[in-house]
């Protein structure tokens, strides 16, 4: 994915300057912006591939860059916040980011995310692949049925919706209320206990540790991120 | 406790005692009368001189010269001869009647005289008691407690209908406690001869040793300190008058009052002293800590860097990743303790903002400790082990916060604990509340210390341990204060136990226990499973939304 166009969206002028040099070298072709109002002059100039996105500004919050930049493009937000900023965490996501870091992070961590998200990008958004594996898993949503190695797993038609949803947008991270919004219904988003039944329930059956979960992953005070795995 | 009626009611019990008296006189002398030949004139009149005597020892001087003059006249008149008339033949007889009189009057004046004294002796004991009684009561009272308990006193120990106590407000009087009947308030003529009591003008122009001022019914009795007015006390009294005695009692007591309130008021302002003292001390010691903790990560930063870029050496790869590594692993150690400043003074200004939510704790526990063993390295690293007898109920509570509480527990665990050591994470729900339990088989936190791991920068009096700043337990207490539980040290035989309580009910709504068999609704199910009918529009639904324990197991096989 060298040469992606990232814009890199922070009013620290060094967190700039370190990330332009990070990302530049590795092949990626990286404009900056020091407030949201440059951020959206920049998107308009040029759509870039991917943007990173700093939540807490002064003058045009993150939020409201998030908010207006998907008015008119699907291009992927991931956004950054501090720890205990996990409401501006899911009010970006809900407000059509596609995934949060929580600063200070790794250069690793920050890489593999918007390689993430330029693949999501090409996905268009969602996978709608009819078979789909990762793991010991291998899921087929045109016969409904989910096989963990040579096991098949019986899942409860809820239990189903839930994990279609999460492996549609594997290695994002979702909201509560997106989740709750896809599989349960609009007036459902608030009743995050739905989940704290039926992720437990789905990870009895999906994971080999139910303990230490290896796909479904809890984003602590956010959601949750289905994580495909390596390789088999 | 002490009654002394006023004089209406004196005059009225020396009339009833006179009257006995003379009621007591005729039946003596109507018993001697037949037998008086043979008695003599000596026994008769000694029989009565008895019974003046007598009366004087009961009742005092007023009955006692009574009797004696009365019984002297029944002497003449019935036993000396000439018999039924006042006058007296012999000489002799002049001389006994006169005698008798004088030793009668004599011995009613001493008695009584005793009796006075023995009378007064008591009182005084018991005013004794009372002011006593009263320094008892006012000495470790706060403050704000001290002038109810004044007027409680009065109302209870003296013949008053209602007391009022009234502060000295730079002039103004405020009423503070009132006890007894009618309301605290002051009218016009009250507050006049209040004012003249506690004003400016009250010791200029009537001397210090005014005392008190009378209205209608009213006593306004001064507080004082020192010379100066602090208040005033005012008695609304009974229908009968105070005796002087008792005026001259409250006087003092009012005395004594003003001294506990003085007495209450110094133990306050040296109590904001020492409060203020150790804000002092803490925040000298937030300094000191702070300054050292956030010096020793920049440090190490600013020299790697440096290094790395000086030009006159050639480093080796290793040497460049030990530089490297010393960065990030400073930078992710000042990133901690910036977290936990920042979180430990939201939590002191308590701007601490609960996310509440119904949550899994057993998901949350087993996160933490599988975090928790993911950061250590090694093969001797902790097995942190999750105890959870039985499903758990959903609790409502901040998941972030929590799980902040819970992580340091366990870091601090596999900081302290020996290399290897297990440690445990244990859960017992209680009908009110969820304790956590995390125990460490480290060398545990000495009894007189446990009060004190909880207090911000305290870090136990073995500092070998590095690294840690003593925020991570006061920032626990801050979160967990704020969910409505507690954290504290448990006795423990070995190791270090640390619990805190979550409560089933959380703060500001109504509480409500679960039966048990709601919340654990099938030995081998998972708790509180929803059946899958609980999609939109299904009935079960709207149970959901009220109460996530109380929906019962359908597990449905497609």
């Amino acid at each position: 994915m060298s040469g992606a166009r990232v814009l890199v969206v922070d009013d620290e002028p060094q967190v700039l300057r370190l990330l332009r040099t990070a990302l530049g070298e590795r092949g990626y072709d990286v404009a900056t912006a020091a407030s949201g109002e440059e951020a959206l002059a920049a998107v308009e100039r040029r759509l870039p591939d991917v943007i990173v996105l700093d939540v807490v500004m002064p003058g045009m919050s993150g939020l409201e860059v998030c908010r207006r930049v998907r008015e008119r493009a699907a291009v992927p937000i991931i956004v950054l916040s501090a720890r205990g900023e996990e409401r501006d965490k899911v009010a970006a996501l809900d407000l059509g980011a596609d995934d949060y870091l929580t600063k200070p992070f790794g250069m690793e961590e920050l890489l593999a995310r918007i390689r993430v998200a330029l693949r999501h990008a090409v996905d268009g958004g969602g996978r709608a692949d009819a078979v789909f594996s990762t793991g010991a898993l291998r899921m087929d949503f045109a016969q409904r049925r989910i096989w963990r190695g040579d096991e098949e797993l019986h899942l409860t038609p809820t239990e189903y919706d839930l994990l279609k949803f999460l492996v549609q947008h594997a290695d994002r991270a979702l909201t509560h209320g997106m989740i709750l919004r896809a599989v349960w219904g609009t007036e459902y988003a608030g009743e995050s206990q739905y989940l704290r039944v039926y992720v437990p329930q789905l990870r009895r059956k999906l994971e080999p540790d139910p303990a230490r979960p290896r796909y479904i992953l809890t984003e602590p005070g956010v959601g949750y991120r289905f994580k495909t795995q390596e390789s088999p | 406790m002490i009654s002394r009626p006023g004089f209406g009611g004196r005059w009225r019990r020396w009339l009833w005692q006179c009257a006995a008296s003379t009621a007591a006189t005729a039946a003596v002398v109507a018993v001697l009368r037949p037998l008086r030949l043979d008695l003599g004139l000596i026994n008769v009149a000694l029989a009565l001189l008895l019974l003046s005597v007598a009366s004087a020892a009961a009742w005092g001087w007023v009955p006692g010269l009574y009797t004696s003059v009365l019984s002297n006249l029944a002497f003449n008149f019935f036993f000396v001869p000439p018999l039924y008339r006042f006058s007296v033949q012999e000489p002799a007889h002049v001389l006994a009647l006169a005698l008798f009189l004088i030793v009668a009057a004599i011995t009613a004046a001493l008695l009584a005289q005793r009796r006075q004294a023995a009378l007064e002796a008591g009182q005084r004991a018991g005013d004794t008691q009372v002011l006593l009684a009263l320094n008892r009561t006012t000495r470790d009272r706060p403050l704000d407690a001290i002038p109810a308990a004044i007027c409680d006193w009065v109302v209870r120990d003296f013949p008053v209908a209602a007391c009022t106590l009234f502060r000295n407000d730079a002039g103004a009087l405020l009423a503070v406690a009132h006890a007894g009947a009618g309301t605290g308030a002051l009218d016009a003529f009250e507050l006049a001869a209040a004012m003249g009591l506690a004003g400016p003008g009250a010791t200029g122009e009537h001397g210090p040793h005014r005392r008190t001022a009378r209205l209608p019914g009213l006593l306004l009795l001064p507080l004082r300190v020192e010379g100066e007015e602090v208040g005033v006390l005012r008695l609304r009294l009974d229908e009968h008058e105070l005796a002087a005695g008792q005026e001259a009692l409250l006087e003092a007591f009012a005395d004594e009052a003003a001294a506990a309130l003085h007495r209450a008021a110094l133990a306050q302002t040296a109590e904001q002293a020492v409060l203020l003292q150790e804000t002092d001390r803490l925040r000298s010691a937030l300094l000191s800590s702070v300054s050292h903790d956030l010096r020793t990560p920049l440090t190490a930063i600013k020299t790697a860097a440096a290094n790395l870029r000086a030009r006159d050496v050639d480093w080796s790869a290793a040497a460049r990743a030990e530089f490297l590594g010393a960065i990030e692993t400073e930078a992710d150690r000042l990133t901690r303790l910036v977290t936990n400043l920042l979180d430990l003074s939201r939590i002191e200004a308590g701007a601490l903002r609960l996310d509440l939510d119904w949550n899994d704790l057993d998901e949350l526990l087993r996160e933490a400790a599988y975090r928790a063993e993911q950061a250590e390295s090694g093969t001797l690293a902790h097995a942190i082990a999750v105890q959870i007898d039985r499903p758990l109920p959903f609790l409502r509570f901040d998941y972030v916060l929590i799980d902040r509480v819970v992580s340091n527990l366990l870091e601090n665990a596999v900081k302290y604990a020996p290399a290897g050591s297990p440690v445990s994470v244990a859960v017992v729900a209680q009908a009110a509340d969820v304790r956590i339990t995390v125990r460490d088989q480290g060398p545990g936190i000495p009894p007189a210390e446990r009060e004190h791991v909880f207090d911000p920068f305290y870090r136990g009096e073995d500092r070998t341990v590095p690294g840690g700043s003593g925020f991570g337990l006061a920032i626990c207490r801050g979160i967990v204060t704020a969910h409505g539980g507690c954290i504290f040290i448990e006795d423990s035989p070995a190791g270090a136990a640390v619990t805190f309580t979550l409560p089933r009910a959380p703060i500001g709504e109504p509480f409500t226990v679960f039966a048990d068999d709601a919340i654990n609704p099938s030995p081998d199910g998972p708790p509180g499973q929803i059946e899958d009918a609980a999609r939109p529009g299904a009935s079960t639904a709207l149970q959901v939304h009220h109460s996530p324990f109380t929906i019962h197991p359908a597990e449905p096989r497609p």
